[in-house]
C-alpha cells in the first residue's frame, strides 16, 4: 500500500475496511485471547465430578481456608482502597518528578519475587522486625495470624489499586474542579464531590483487581503464614497429600467463589450508585 | 492545491479503483486467513489433551537434536547442592548431555511423576519409601519404577543462630531443656507432608526413651506450633535468620551446606544409622497418612520405567554412585555406605549391578 493514493479514494477505502472487516478481524485475536484464558480452567472444571465437587466442599477445613482466603482478600480490598485512593488522586493531580518516582515505587511490589516480598515483610514485621516487636505487646502478631495473611496480600495486590484508581482520576477533567473552586469549594469537597464519583469506575475497577491479585496469592502469604491455611494453601496441601483430583476439586470450588464475588462486585461498579449519591 | 488534487484526482482514477478492487481481495483474504487459522486453533486445541497425553515423552526428545540428550532429574530439595556439583562433574566426561534438575520435597517429586505424568530420567528422594509407596502402582494403578538403590544416610538436628534463645547454653546434653523453655519458638516441616515433619517427631520420641524423660516430646512441641510449620522446614531458613523462630528442626546436611550452628545429636535418636533400624521402629507418629514407625533416614535414587534416556540415566548413576559421587555427598555433610544398597535388585540394569548389594544383608 506504498503508493500514492488520493485522499479521497484512501478515506473510502479505509472506510468499507473498517466498516466490513475491521470488527470482524478484532474478534479474532479477542476471542483468540478468550479461549487461552477459558480453555485451561474450563477443561479443568469439565475434569471434576460432582461427587469429588459436594464431598470437598463438605470438608470443613477446606471451606474455612475458602471463607479465610475471601474474607481476608476483602479487608485486603477494603485498606488498599482507604489508603491508594488517596496517594492515588495526588498522582493523578501532580506531574512533576517527584510524582513519577513514587509511581515507580508503588510499581514495585510487582516487580519482587512473591517469597522475597514475604522475607522482606518478615523483616520488619517479624517479632524482632520493626514494626512486628512494637506491636507484638499490644497482642497484634504478624507470624501464623490473620493479620499475616493481609499484610503479605496487601503488598503484593496494591499496585493494582493505585494504577486503576490514578487512571480513573487522571479522566476527569482538571477543568471541572477548577471551576468548583472558582465557586468557592474546599478542596476536600472538590475530591469528595468531583473527583471521586467521577473516578468512581476505576477505583472500583482497583478494588476488584486488588481482591483478585489478593486471593491468588500463595508465595508471601506462606512465608508469614502456613496455618491458617488459606485456600490456595488449601489446594496445595491437599494436592500434596492426596493428589489432584481433590486438590483440583478444591481449586474449581475457588474459582465458582470468586467468580461469583467478581460478578456482584462488577454489577457494582456498573451500576448508577456513587457515594455522592447514596 | 485544489487544481493540483484535481489533476491527481483524473490521474488517477482508474488506479484507485484498481486499488479498491485489490483492498475488497486483500480484505477477503485476509478474513479467510484468519478463519483459517481459527479452524486450525480450534482443531489443535480439541486435540491437544489427547497428543499430550500420548506423547508427553517423545515431546522432550524432539526438543533436542539428536546426538544432545537432556537428562531430567527429579530430587528432594536436601539433594541440590551435591547433585548440582555432581551434574557438573558429569557433563564434564559427558559433554553431550545436559542434567536439567528440579529441586522440592520428596512426595511432591515423585507425584510430578505419577500425577502429573512429567517424564523423568531419574529420581531421588529423601526417603527411601516414598518411591515403592508412590511409584509401585497400588491398587492396580500404573507402576512408574519397580526398584531403587538407597545411596546415603542423613540425621535430624535442630540448627539455631546466636540470637536464638538460649544459644549461649544449648549443648549435647541439655538441649531438650533449653528447647521446652516458654518463649523459645522451634519452627519444623509438615508432618503430613513431608519426611523431615514425621522424622523429627519420631527423633523426640526415641530421644524421650532415650533420656528417660517422660513427656519430652509434647513440651518441646508446644513450643513448635503450627504457626511455625511449613511445608518444607528450608522455608523457614529465612524465620531463622531473621529471629522469628529461634530453633529449626533440619537436616546435618543442610546444617552443614548453610554453615548453622547444631546439635550433635546421639545416633541412637537421630535415625542417621542404618543398624539402628530395630530400635527406631520401636517409636511410631500419627500422621494424616497413618501411622509412621521411625525408620533410619536413607535417601534413595531410582531410574522410572518409562524413562525417555534410560541409557544416560544409567550412565549418570554409575557416575553418582562412584567415588566422586559419594566424596562430594560426604563433603555435603550425608552418610555415605560403603556400599549402595539396592530393593529389587533382580530388576535393576545390567550396569549398575556389581555397584550395590542387595538391601537384607545390610
Amino acid at each position: 500500500m506504498g503508493e500514492p493514493i488520493t485522499a479521497a479514494a484512501r478515506e473510502g477505502d479505509l472506510r468499507r475496511m473498517l466498516n466490513r472487516s475491521a470488527l470482524a478481524l478484532l474478534w479474532f485475536p479477542g476471542g483468540l485471547l478468550l479461549a487461552f484464558i477459558l480453555l485451561p480452567l474450563l477443561r479443568m472444571a469439565s475434569a471434576q465430578t460432582w461427587a469429588t465437587l459436594r464431598s470437598v466442599a463438605a470438608m470443613d477445613d477446606v471451606r474455612s481456608s475458602i471463607w479465610l482466603s475471601v474474607r481476608s482478600a476483602a479487608l485486603t480490598a477494603v485498606i488498599a482502597a482507604l489508603l491508594g485512593t488517596p496517594l492515588a488522586y495526588f498522582l493523578a493531580r501532580s506531574s512533576g518528578w517527584f510524582s513519577r518516582i513514587i509511581e515507580a515505587f508503588v510499581d514495585l511490589p510487582l516487580a519482587v519475587p512473591h517469597g522475597v516480598a514475604g522475607i522482606a515483610l518478615l523483616f520488619v514485621f517479624g517479632r524482632r522486625g520493626l514494626i512486628g516487636a512494637m506491636l507484638a505487646p499490644y497482642g497484634l502478631e504478624f507470624w501464623g495470624t490473620e493479620a499475616g495473611i493481609v499484610i503479605a496480600m496487601l503488598f503484593v495486590s496494591v499496585p493494582f489499586m493505585v494504577n486503576s484508581a490514578r487512571l480513573g482520576f487522571a479522566a476527569v477533567d482538571p477543568r471541572l474542579e477548577k471551576v468548583a473552586r472558582t465557586l468557592g469549594a474546599p478542596p476536600f469537597e472538590v475530591f469528595y464531590r468531583i473527583g471521586l464519583p467521577l473516578a468512581w469506575r476505576g477505583i472500583m475497577t482497583g478494588v476488584v483487581l486488588t481482591y483478585a491479585r489478593a486471593i491468588s496469592e500463595i508465595g508471601a502469604v506462606m512465608i508469614l503464614a502456613y496455618y491458617p491455611m488459606t485456600a490456595p494453601i488449601k489446594i496445595y496441601d491437599v494436592y500434596l497429600q492426596t493428589g489432584l483430583r481433590e486438590s483440583s476439586a478444591i481449586a474449581v470450588l475457588l474459582l465458582i467463589v470468586t467468580l461469583s464475588t467478581f460478578l456482584v462486585m462488577r454489577a457494582f461498579i456498573h451500576a448508577n450508585w456513587r457515594p455522592d449519591r447514596p | 492545491m485544489s487544481s493540483y488534487r484535481h489533476v491527481n484526482n483524473s490521474a488517477r482514477g482508474k488506479m484507485s479503483k484498481r486499488r479498491m478492487k485489490l483492498g475488497f481481495n486483500l480484505r477477503s483474504a485476509l478474513l479467510d486467513i484468519a478463519f483459517g487459522l481459527a479452524v486450525v486453533a480450534g482443531l489443535a486445541i480439541v486435540a491437544a489433551p489427547r497428543v499430550n497425553a500420548a506423547s508427553g515423552a517423545e515431546g522432550l526428545q524432539t526438543g533436542t537434536s539428536t546426538d544432545k540428550t537432556t537428562l531430567i532429574q527429579y530430587a528432594a530439595g536436601t539433594l541440590a547442592v551435591p547433585f548440582k556439583a555432581i551434574d557438573t562433574a558429569f557433563r564434564q566426561e559427558h559433554p553431550n548431555v545436559t542434567v536439567q534438575a528440579q529441586f522440592g520435597g520428596s512426595v511432591k517429586m515423585a507425584k510430578q511423576i505419577t500425577e502429573l505424568q512429567q517424564p523423568a530420567d531419574v529420581l531421588a528422594v529423601a526417603d527411601y519409601n516414598v518411591i515403592p509407596q508412590q511409584l509401585y502402582g497400588h491398587n492396580g494403578g500404573p507402576a512408574y519404577a519397580n526398584w531403587y538403590i538407597g545411596f546415603a544416610a542423613n540425621a535430624i538436628t535442630f540448627v539455631y543462630t546466636d540470637k536464638s534463645k538460649g544459644a549461649a547454653r544449648i549443648n549435647a546434653s541439655n538441649w531438650f531443656q533449653v528447647l521446652a523453655e516458654p518463649g523459645v519458638e522451634i519452627g519444623r516441616s509438615n508432618p503430613d507432608t513431608d519426611p523431615s515433619g514425621y522424622q523429627t517427631l519420631q527423633m523426640l520420641q526415641l530421644a524421650e526413651k532415650h533420656y528417660h524423660q517422660p513427656g519430652l516430646a509434647q513440651k518441646i512441641l508446644k513450643n513448635a506450633p503450627a504457626k511455625n510449620i511449613r511445608d518444607t522446614e528450608t522455608e523457614l531458613i529465612g524465620a531463622l535468620e531473621l529471629g522469628q523462630i529461634d530453633y529449626l528442626a533440619i537436616y546435618r546436611s543442610d546444617a552443614m551446606q548453610h554453615h548453622f550452628k547444631y546439635l550433635q545429636l546421639p545416633p541412637e535418636i537421630n535415625l542417621s544409622d542404618a543398624s539402628l533400624a530395630n530400635q527406631y521402629a520401636t517409636v511410631s507418629v500419627h500422621t494424616r497418612n497413618g501411622d509412621l514407625q521411625g525408620r533410619p533416614i536413607i535417601y534413595a535414587a531410582t531410574i522410572p520405567i518409562n524413562a525417555p534416556h534410560p541409557k544416560q540415566a544409567e550412565q549418570w548413576m554409575q557416575f553418582f554412585l562412584g567415588a566422586r559421587g559419594a566424596a562430594t555427598m560426604r563433603d555435603n555433610g550425608f552418610v555415605v555406605f560403603s556400599q549402595p544398597i539396592a530393593s529389587g535388585a533382580e530388576k535393576l540394569p545390567v550396569g549398575l549391578r556389581q555397584l550395590v548389594k542387595p538391601w537384607a544383608s545390610r
